[in-house]
């Protein structure tokens, strides 16, 4: 196994090689560039703006600086003036991190057990019931749900705040709304693998010997029934805790999150680096660790 | 809407239906009602804490190198110029960082003698001299700062000159500290608008300490606008800056003028997305907002008219029309569309066709039919020319053009930054072209920066777009259309019109300065490199708790006199 | 009827007849599927939902594009034969309603079948060829999840003109990653199982395998995760209409109108609601015929 963990991460680098370079290209292809305003800038300002950003030098000089000062930590974002890509990514990833986790909880508490359970009911008006719960949250994106619940709770009812995340109470709304979206699509992917190990001879079997229902989901069948919730949630999870673009404009969040829409919008050559290897770099790994439980789950896969 | 559901065989999906309308029901009619603990806003008007909603966060807070409208509003509380303004009229005034000003006969030299008790920021309280503004202004007008508002400060001698790197030597620049306290201008032409241009903060200071202890003068970015770092000269001092989140200044004691500050904190929140603010604004979270939806203010007028602040603001809305032609290797689609646009018989069809009243009553926020290109308001202008809006007279140009009815004409594409205001006014537009003229009009919504791309290098038949005036005088409506001026990008030129704007520049009295202008929108008008829509109004949720915050038309608003009435709330 | 795939006559699979047995496999599937009422009834409704977007828009009154300013933004059935009322334009909103549906519809379908294909055959392929192609297969899967996604569609619209097929481009690019790992996770898993390795031994072709046992016996989740997609791509159509890609101002998609609903949901709710009951209508419909598909498609099913 740890053969195979060390085998990944040296695949790790030339796929964030790749990437860098793919992304590196994508900026500079881009119409515009970070320093264009509705102003017109006189050419030769422009020039020396560029020249102080090194926007001069040939490409791959530039693309060569852009990596080691990302390494280095001190590659300054063009966008906000006076701060380097790792800062604004330290400052901001944890609210995105907190976000997404308790919205990740939410959606697997939500909806592993309503997927379980129309699994089991299947076809029947519990089954119905169940999933059109789930599909609440696909029906309602977040772009709806959201706005909704601060009409509701916050501007109606008084009980939270709009928007920010500053008090506990902040984290409700925001949590809900990105957390009921998840939680649909657990809910369908475990109903769907849950079917698919229900219907094999071993829990026929099972269930011919007079074992027990609950005892039969949760120690036979589950571990199977969540094999395709599993390989979902890897770039899921990644999505997740890197942040949400809508939620966090919604709610007013200052996470990480924004910055993959902003960055591409400002043209912010650097910041677009970094939220692009940074994610990746999160994805790299979660990747991996839902191959290893994969693995763990299905005895018949091996570390190859 | 229930006649709808009624009998609706899908009953799977009514509960939900059912749910959403009901949440909207108990939202809207919640709205009103009030809940137990007090609202943000009530509790700041016991601190004096003035909660803003700020729309972006701002690039940076360096005056010399940022362009926005947030960072403007973030400068007016910490960073002061050389003269104030009269809160509504905008009439220069003497309580900033000048207490006295003088201006030659020929209007060329500006002695301004400082306020001697004001202070930077910083622990020692340094004076703020004549000096630090000769260092501010060798800073923006130097070519390596590369300053976009640069141009701004050309009206000093020589100061295009330096800024463009053909003079090396700043002392000929027209700026000079005549002793600690006193600063004198010699300006390039006499400049009638000098002193409101002066209210715009390329031209406040900064402190050289600080910008030199953090790196160079000249350098774009550094740490000095940090929180630990910034020092500034204003009312307010920066004490928090989080990214995204908020920026917060407090009150200033040492500030010299100290007593007319009401304000104990300031806390600016850059609150992107329209619909949130407006929710935040709702709650009681914010005392104002940045903006307004265009829909949100019927409604707004109807429901909360003591909260809803509109007023006329320095700007139009208009379409660019592409004068170039077509670039080598376009398609024949293209070709046609942009060799009518070069017919001005089919430019001023399209421009009296426009039923701009339709439009502006559409918008509802008062905002004004443009017939002419300077807003009304404008100071010491009086706008003499007026597009006759006439859909006859546009078809006959139409069929005089070749162009009987529409038939033979292509397809325009009219461009516009994504946005849905500037979405329902391309909507209306296309369809009264449509109905009126038989011209069909394809929309292309872009990004903010593929939009600035597409309209720089002329990839467009007609372009949506705006302008808000830098300072309170026509020439900022009129200069930008002479010939290769950065911000044409229509391709105009008219040696006529060119010459006036330089006459204009030099003009000995305000009559003739008055005249020359108007003759020069006269011909803009005529040739109608541009199809003006309406002028723009300020729009924002304004809390009635807050007093002293007079509306202006460039929607500018220092913070001194600003203050919180506790009042309102018992 | 025997699983196909475990038919001890399987030797004979690659023969003529099998063309048979396989009709016979979908003719079985479409026999379970009628015996299946909430699938009928979704279908019926889809079918329903679909001719009224395709031939509606025709019979109204109104033209989607045709604005009544003075009449602005009413409530459904204050003014004229608007049922669902008007938009701010005084535009008919059944009429922009049953228009969208055309657009997200169409979308919907062609972006999810190419997603759809791409993300089987790629993930298959992967999970069944295994070892190093696996490894590149699947990094290359990890580098696409990471491109900047915002950026990838500015430079895709400057290169390109506006055109539909740039739409699914963009959509099918994403869309197919996850549909890929699911695929591979799942046939990583059968690739292990007897009756491969007995077909293996008896000689049949890598495609074949794939395509006759693999592909086959993955429908059940795959089917649950298109049904997911078909949602996501509609709505994501909307933020790339954003960006200018996608239908064009006056046109209508119910991803659009849901998106400008929402933001008016407090001011004119109805704008919101009509688009959305169209939207989940068609998301609850499309999700339960995917259960009854997947149902029908199951072998072992027939034997509950």
């Amino acid at each position: 196994m740890f053969k195979f963990v060390f085998y990944r991460l040296l695949q790790a680098i030339p796929v964030l090689l790749i990437l860098s370079i793919i992304t590196f290209v994508l900026c500079r292809v881009a119409p515009g560039n970070a320093f264009l305003d509705e102003r017109a800038v006189p050419p030769s300002v422009m020039k020396k703006i560029e020249e102080a950003n090194g926007l001069d030098k040939p490409l791959p000089v530039q693309y060569f600086v852009t990596m080691s000062s990302l390494l280095a930590g001190d590659l300054p974002a063009i966008k906000n003036l006076g701060r380097t890509v790792n800062e604004l990514i330290a400052e901001t990833f944890p609210y995105s991190f907190e976000l997404g986790l308790i919205a990740l909880v939410i959606a697997l508490l939500l909806g592993i057990p309503l997927g379980v359970f129309a699994a089991v009911r299947r076809n029947t008006l519990a089954d119905y019931g169940s999933m059109s719960v789930a599909m609440f949250g696909i029906c309602l994106p977040t772009f709806v749900l959201g706005p909704m619940l601060v009409l509701v709770f916050a501007v109606g009812f008084g009980w939270f705040n709009p928007l920010g995340w500053e008090e506990p109470s902040d984290r409700v709304l925001p949590c809900l709304t990105l957390g009921t979206y998840y939680a649909a699509y657990i809910a369908r992917l475990t109903r769907g693998g849950m079917l698919e190990v229900l219907n094999q001879d071993f829990v026929r079997t099972a269930r011919a010997k007079g074992v027990p229902p609950v005892t039969l989901i949760v120690r036979h069948t589950l571990k199977g029934g969540l094999l395709p919730v599993v390989s979902y949630l890897g770039p899921a999870f990644a999505r997740i805790i890197s942040g949400s673009f809508v939620i966090e404009t919604i709610f007013f969040i200052p996470g990480l999150g924004r910055f993959f829409v902003t960055s591409a919008f400002n043209r912010d050559y650097n910041m677009i680096m970094g939220t692009v290897l940074f994610y990746a770099t999160l994805l790299v790994i979660l990747n991996l660790v839902v191959d290893v439980i994969q693995v763990l789950l299905n005895p018949r896969l091996k570390f190859q | 809407m229930s006649t709808k559901t009624k009998g609706n065989p899908r009953w799977r999906v009514t509960p939900t239906q059912a749910a959403i309308r009901c949440l909207g029901w108990i939202a809207l009619l919640s709205f009103t009602s009030s809940c137990d603990r007090p609202s943000r806003v009530e509790m700041a008007a016991e601190t004096q804490t003035f909660l803003m909603g700020n729309g972006a966060e701002p690039e940076g807070l360096d005056p010399h190198i940022v362009t926005g409208v947030p960072e403007n509003r973030i400068f007016h509380s910490i960073l002061e110029g050389l003269v104030g303004i009269d809160h509504a009229t905008l009439a220069p005034t003497s309580d900033a960082g000048a207490e006295s000003w003088t201006i030659s006969q020929d209007g060329l030299v500006y002695t301004f003698q400082l306020r001697k008790n004001a202070t930077w920021s910083n622990a020692e309280r340094d004076p703020v001299t004549a000096h630090d503004y000769v260092y501010s202004y060798n800073r923006v007008l130097h070519p390596d700062t590369a300053s976009k508002y640069s141009y701004m400060l050309y009206p000093l001698k020589n100061g295009e000159a330096f800024n463009k790197g053909d003079l090396k030597d700043f002392s000929q620049v027209g700026v000079k500290a005549l002793d600690d306290f006193t600063l004198e201008f010699q300006l390039e032409s006499p400049t009638p608008y000098l002193l409101s241009m002066l209210n715009h903060y390329s031209w406040w200071p900064v402190h050289p300490p600080t910008i030199e202890k953090h790196g160079e003068m000249t350098q774009r970015s550094s740490p000095w606008t940090r929180p630990q770092n910034f020092v500034g000269n204003g009312p307010f001092r920066l004490v928090e800056w989080k990214v995204n989140n908020r920026i917060v200044v407090e009150k200033r004691e040492d500030y010299w003028d100290a007593d007319r500050v009401k304000l104990n904190k300031v806390i600016f929140y850059p609150i992107e997305n329209l619909e949130t603010e407006q929710r935040a604004f709702h709650q009681g979270y914010i005392h104002v907002t940045y903006e307004m939806p265009a829909h949100r203010i019927r409604w707004s007028l109807e429901k909360y008219p003591e909260a809803t602040e509109i007023d006329p603001y320095l700007g139009v809305y208009y379409f660019r029309v592409n004068l170039t032609g077509s670039k080598p290797g376009a398609d024949a689609q293209r070709e046609a569309a942009r060799a009518a646009l070069k017919d001005k018989r089919v430019r001023k069809a399209l421009a009296l066709s426009v039923n701009r009243k339709a439009i502006c009553d559409f918008l509802a926020a008062g905002q004004l039919p443009a017939h002419g290109f300077v807003p009304p308001g404008t100071f010491g202008y009086e706008s003499a020319s007026s597009l006759e809006e006439s859909l006859e007279k546009a078809k006959s140009l139409l069929a005089e053009a070749g162009y009987p009815n529409g038939a033979g004409i292509p397809e325009f594409h009219l461009y516009y930054n994504t946005h849905e205001d500037h979405k329902l006014v391309a909507e209306i537009v296309q369809q009264q072209w449509n109905k009126g003229l038989g011209i069909r009009v394809a929309l292309f919504n872009q990004e903010w920066k593929s939009y600035l791309n597409t309209v720089a290098n002329f990839n467009y038949d007609l372009a949506r777009a705006a302008w808000i005036g830098d300072y309170n005088d026509p020439n900022t409506f009129l200069d930008m259309w002479v010939t290769d001026g950065g911000n044409n990008q229509t391709g105009f030129s008219h040696a006529r019109y060119d010459e006036l704007i330089r006459l204009a520049a030099r003009a000995s009295s305000p009559e003739e300065r008055l005249a020359l202008f108007q003759e020069a929108e006269s011909i803009l008008m005529d040739e109608l490199p541009v199809i003006p829509i309406y002028f723009y109004v300020s729009k924002h949720m304004l809390h009635p708790s807050v007093k002293a915050r007079p509306p202006n038309i460039l929607d500018r608003h220092p913070f001194k006199d600003v203050y919180l009435d506790p009042n309102y709330f018992n | 009827m025997t699983d196909p795939v475990i038919n001890p006559s399987g030797k004979l699979l690659l023969r003529p007849e099998d063309i048979e047995q396989g009709t016979s496999l979908w003719k079985d599937a479409w026999h379970r599927l009628r015996k299946n009422r909430m699938a009928v009834a979704s279908l019926i409704i889809l079918i329903l939902i679909t001719v009224l977007s395709i031939f509606g828009p025709m019979v109204m009154p109104y033209e989607y594009q045709d604005q009544n300013q003075g009449l602005g933004a009413t409530p459904p059935l204050q003014a004229g034969a608007h049922l669902f009322g008007t938009d701010e334009l005084g535009r008919d909103l059944l009429t922009r309603t049953l228009h969208g549906g055309r657009v997200s519809l169409g979308v919907g379908l062609i972006a999810t079948l190419t997603a759809l294909i791409i993300g089987v055959t790629y993930g298959a392929v992967s999970g069944y060829l295994g070892g190093r192609t696996d490894v590149v297969m699947m990094r290359i899967v990890d580098i696409l999840y990471a491109i900047p996604f915002t950026i990838f569609v500015i430079v895709l619209m400057s290169v390109f003109d506006r055109d539909i097929k740039l739409l699914f481009l963009a959509i099918g690019a994403v869309e197919w990653l996850t549909m890929a790992r699911i695929v591979r996770a799942q046939v990583l898993s059968l690739s292990k199982q007897e009756f491969v390795e007995a077909a293996l031994s008896l000689g049949l072709h890598r495609v074949t395998i794939i395509f006759r046992y693999l592909i086959p016996n993955v429908l059940g989740p795959v089917i649950v995760y298109t049904t997911l997609t078909i949602p996501a791509v509609m709505l994501f159509e909307s933020i790339l209409s954003f960006l200018g890609l996608g239908v064009q101002a006056p046109m209508s998609s119910w991803g659009s109108l849901i998106k400008d609903g929402s933001e008016k949901m407090d001011v004119y709710p109805w704008l919101l609601l009509f688009p959305a009951m169209f939207f989940s209508a068609t998301l609850f419909c499309l999700n339960f015929l995917g259960d009854g598909l997947r149902d029908a498609l199951d072998p072992k099913s027939s034997k509950d």
